[in-house]
């Protein structure tokens, strides 16, 4: 959309396409595919708009709460039709070793790290929009990086030799 | 190292890392990664991780936005404003203003009545006896004076 486009909207509907970016971001976190993302993003704006928010809340965690929401929708509806089917991640797309082990990750490992070290997030704003506790958000992301290390920065894991002699 | 160490390390490196560390407790991991290499090398692991991450994220934004996505916007803003041209051409029966204010001058009628009236019974009862009892006779007088007639008018 250019700038004369996007200019038409306003109210709500400007804010919503600024947060567009970040809320693919997400969704692709929660998909780890970028068609099942664009895909997410639509039935989420299609919702928002439809049922609007709370005079209160704050439109990105609120969007994102809403995506969140419609995933897990889209994930049960196909988990019904086809039990035990993989597919429903979307994965299979990877570019790199990196988009590979994101695709590997549990989805709730995944929109952590993209909250916490791709948006900027603080633990409690990421815990608030995903509704889960602090607590929870500090392991799935250590176990996020800690994967993440494990096939994308070999280099930097310690040889067990090495490590048992360092601490002997 | 044994895995339940290691995976308490990294929880502590992964806070410590995004700066959620209280004071004290970050002073101790700095300490730490000063004793230990390896560990400050896991601490820039997962800087390069998170960082490959974000980029992996954001490779997302290097393509358009799907039309159809905003085709939603735009649908919802032309609805928007078809509202708002109808609800500004609907004509209110009644003036709002004109109608507070007529309920605001109910008021103070209904007020200045009861005062008058109040006022009215209070000199009443506070006449001197032998005006109330002039005056009680000359209504008396008007009124056997009329009374007679008034009856002998009845056929």
């Amino acid at each position: 959309m250019n700038e004369q486009e996007a200019r038409q909207l306003t109210g709500r509907r400007r804010e919503l396409l600024d947060v567009l970016p970040g809320l693919r971001r997400f969704a692709l976190s929660l998909t780890g595919n970028a068609a099942a993302a664009d895909d997410l993003l639509h039935d989420t704006v299609q919702r928002v708009l439809k049922r609007g928010l709370p005079i209160e809340a704050e439109l990105m965690p609120w969007c994102i709460r809403v995506c969140r929401h419609i995933r897990i929708g889209h994930a049960r509806e196909a988990e019904r039709d086809d039990p035990g089917s993989d597919a429903v991640i979307g994965r299979g797309h990877a570019q790199s070793t990196v988009d590979a082990t994101l695709a590997k990750l549990p989805d709730e490992q995944r929109a952590v790290l993209e909250l916490v070290a791709g948006e900027g997030h603080s633990y409690s704003m990421a815990a608030a929009i995903l509704d889960i506790p602090i607590g929870r958000v500090m392991s799935r992301l250590a176990r996020a990086r800690s994967v993440l290390i494990e096939h994308c920065a070999p280099e930097w894991q310690a040889p067990p030799a090495r490590k048992a002699a360092n601490h002997e | 190292m044994s895995d339940a160490q290691q995976e308490l390390d990294d929880e502590i490196l992964s806070v410590c890392h995004d700066g959620e560390l209280p004071p004290t407790e970050a002073e101790a991991v700095r300490r730490r990664l000063a004793r230990e290499p390896e560990l400050a090398e896991r601490l820039c692991a997962m800087q390069y991780v998170d960082d490959a991450a974000a980029g992996a994220f954001r490779g997302l934004d290097r393509k358009p936005v799907p039309a159809r996505t905003l085709e939603l916007l735009h649908a919802a803003e032309a609805e928007h404003r078809q509202r708002q041209l109808e609800s500004a051409s609907v004509v209110p029966l009644r003036q709002p203003v004109a109608a507070q204010r007529r309920r605001l001058f109910r008021w103070p009628v209904a007020i200045a009545a009861s005062a008058a009236l109040g006022v009215g019974f209070a000199a009443g009862a506070l006449l001197p006896d032998d005006v109330r009892s002039d005056a009680g006779k000359t209504a008396g007088q008007h009124s056997c004076e009329r009374g007679p007639a008034s009856r002998s008018d009845v056929p």
